[in-house]
């Protein structure tokens, strides 16, 4: 079980959640698709949701892998926040999904769209470390976490620093065990 | 830089950087124009992943409202408290030889209930509950979460608005049996508010993580005050404090907003300039029906409060 110093968990680039973590169990449970993927192109607009009218950014990915859920070649993932003329929305711990970025995203399909399942905390992007082995790194958006009492282990430290192979196998082991106590 | 460099560098300095490690720096939030535009952080001292020009309220003066209906987990009086305390914890940063410059005030109440920027009507900075559906799907584990919303060339904050999950929350106010503490994440939230971004300081106020049961949030470190400090360096009181928001101040949403007016009865320069929003009224020149009673009522509470 791999168990990360707080300074894994960091990046500064996040605005302003504050966010409980969640387990990789909730994370699998509460999504529609689990992918591997590239973002290719995005784009942002006005759109009226829920909580208010507010930019949204676009992004379709290329399916690489479908880990969990069927979701064909493509999806077109909405991820609030992002820039719309002159005028930018940073929105609080929302997955920043960059052009061009490998990521394992977990998603789900609510009300015709595909978001990030937890926001930030469903965005796990892909780099290439110095031996040449491509793990995963935490979002940039990943917000204020708060620590999680007791023995339950997040989502966030069992996948950041993760092989990419190791965490897809974790993951297809887990939707196995999942499928088979239905 | 290419779009599809700039992810491979931004996340391989990530990588590094998480790798190896960092000094404490505190972080302002930016807007970051290399590729597409997007909200970044520009750090100090500097961090490979810096982009951009770091936000701020220019006018150095933030009014805020809470929402009139508050939360049945915690009243109305109970969050202009926290609030109250949390903007003061920021406001009484020692930046060595005075404190930051930047006015914090409360407006009246709003009585939108919803994230809102409107480019064309007027504005309140709003700090609101969900007591019955936390709005955002598939996050439910989300305890606050505040929208900026900035201009991109020139990183002045417009508006920010916090929402607060008290649909599968308890908020807990008191300085015992603490649970998630309201006034230690309404801390961080408005440094974020204010513009700063996340600390690589773990000791820091604004470093990502909360540990439930505690109140250690509510005390800023020095990592805190130097990014503060850096925003608004501390200088004589502006006797000009205007704390209205872009295009006028209105406690209602855009929807219960009258229609704006197309007579020449707008003062100032008109809207649209390099680097603007596009809107058509003068900064703080479109007051909207209620919204301008109830605007009578704050800016004198506002301007006294900002020349103390």
């Amino acid at each position: 079980m791999l168990a990360l110093p707080p300074l894994l968990a960091f990046s500064p680039r996040a605005e302003a959640l504050t966010a409980r973590l969640i387990t990789l169990d909730q994370l699998l449970e509460r999504s529609t698709y689990v992918v591997l993927g590239t973002a290719g192109e995005r784009r942002c607009v006005w759109e009226d949701l829920p909580s208010g009218r507010r930019i949204v950014t676009y992004t379709r990915v290329a399916v690489e892998r479908a880990v969990a859920g069927a979701p064909g070649a493509e999806v077109l993932v909405r991820t609030l926040g992002g820039a719309v003329d002159h005028i930018g929305q940073a929105v609080s711990g929302e997955a920043q999904i960059f052009p061009g970025s490998r990521a394992l995203l977990f998603l789900v399909q609510i009300n015709g769209a595909v978001v990030v399942t937890g926001m930030a905390q469903g965005h796990y992007p892909v780099v290439v470390d110095a031996k040449g082995t491509p793990r995963l790194v935490a979002s940039p958006d990943v917000d204020m976490l708060v620590s999680r009492p007791g023995p339950t282990v997040s989502a966030h430290e069992r996948l950041v620093g993760t092989p990419v192979e190791d965490a897809i196998s974790l993951v297809k082991q887990l939707q196995k065990a999942r499928d088979e106590n239905k | 830089m290419r779009t599809s460099n700039l992810a491979v560098a931004f996340f391989a300095g990530a990588f590094s950087l998480l790798l190896a490690g960092t000094a404490g720096a505190y972080c302002r939030t930016s807007s970051c124009m290399e590729g597409m535009a997007h909200t970044a952080a520009v750090c100090d001292p500097p961090q490979q992943t810096d982009c951009g020009t770091p936000l701020f309220w220019a006018s150095r003066c933030i009014g805020y409202s809470v929402q009139v209906n508050a939360s049945i987990k915690v009243t109305f009086a109970q969050t202009e408290q926290v609030m109250k305390a949390a903007f003061a914890t920021w406001a009484a940063a020692d930046c060595t030889g005075g404190n930051p410059q930047m006015a914090v005030t409360e407006a009246a109440p709003a009585t939108c209930d919803q994230h809102e920027y409107n480019q064309t009507k007027g504005n309140a900075n709003i700090i609101l509950y969900h007591d019955d559906v936390w709005p955002y799907e598939g996050s439910p584990n989300t305890l606050a979460l505040t929208t900026v919303t900035y201009n991109l060339d020139t990183g002045e904050i417009y508006d920010a608005d916090m929402e607060l999950n008290s649909a599968d929350n308890d908020f807990t106010v008191s300085d015992t049996n603490v649970d998630f503490d309201l006034q230690s994440i309404v801390t961080h939230e408005t440094g974020h508010f204010q513009g700063l971004a996340h600390s690589a300081n773990p000791t820091a106020v604004m470093w990502p993580e909360y540990v439930e049961h505690t109140t250690t949030l509510r005390t800023l470190t020095a990592d805190d005050e130097a990014g503060i400090c850096a925003i608004y360096p501390p200088s004589p009181a502006n006797s000009d404090c205007d704390a209205t928001p872009r295009h006028g101040f209105s406690t209602l949403c855009a929807a219960q907003q009258p229609a704006q007016s197309t007579s020449s009865c707008g003062v100032g320069s008109p809207g649209g300039a390099p680097g603007s929003d596009g809107g058509t009224g003068p900064s703080g020149g479109v007051l909207a029906g209620l919204g301008a009673l109830v605007l009578a009522w704050g800016r004198s509470r506002l301007r006294r409060r900002a020349t103390a």
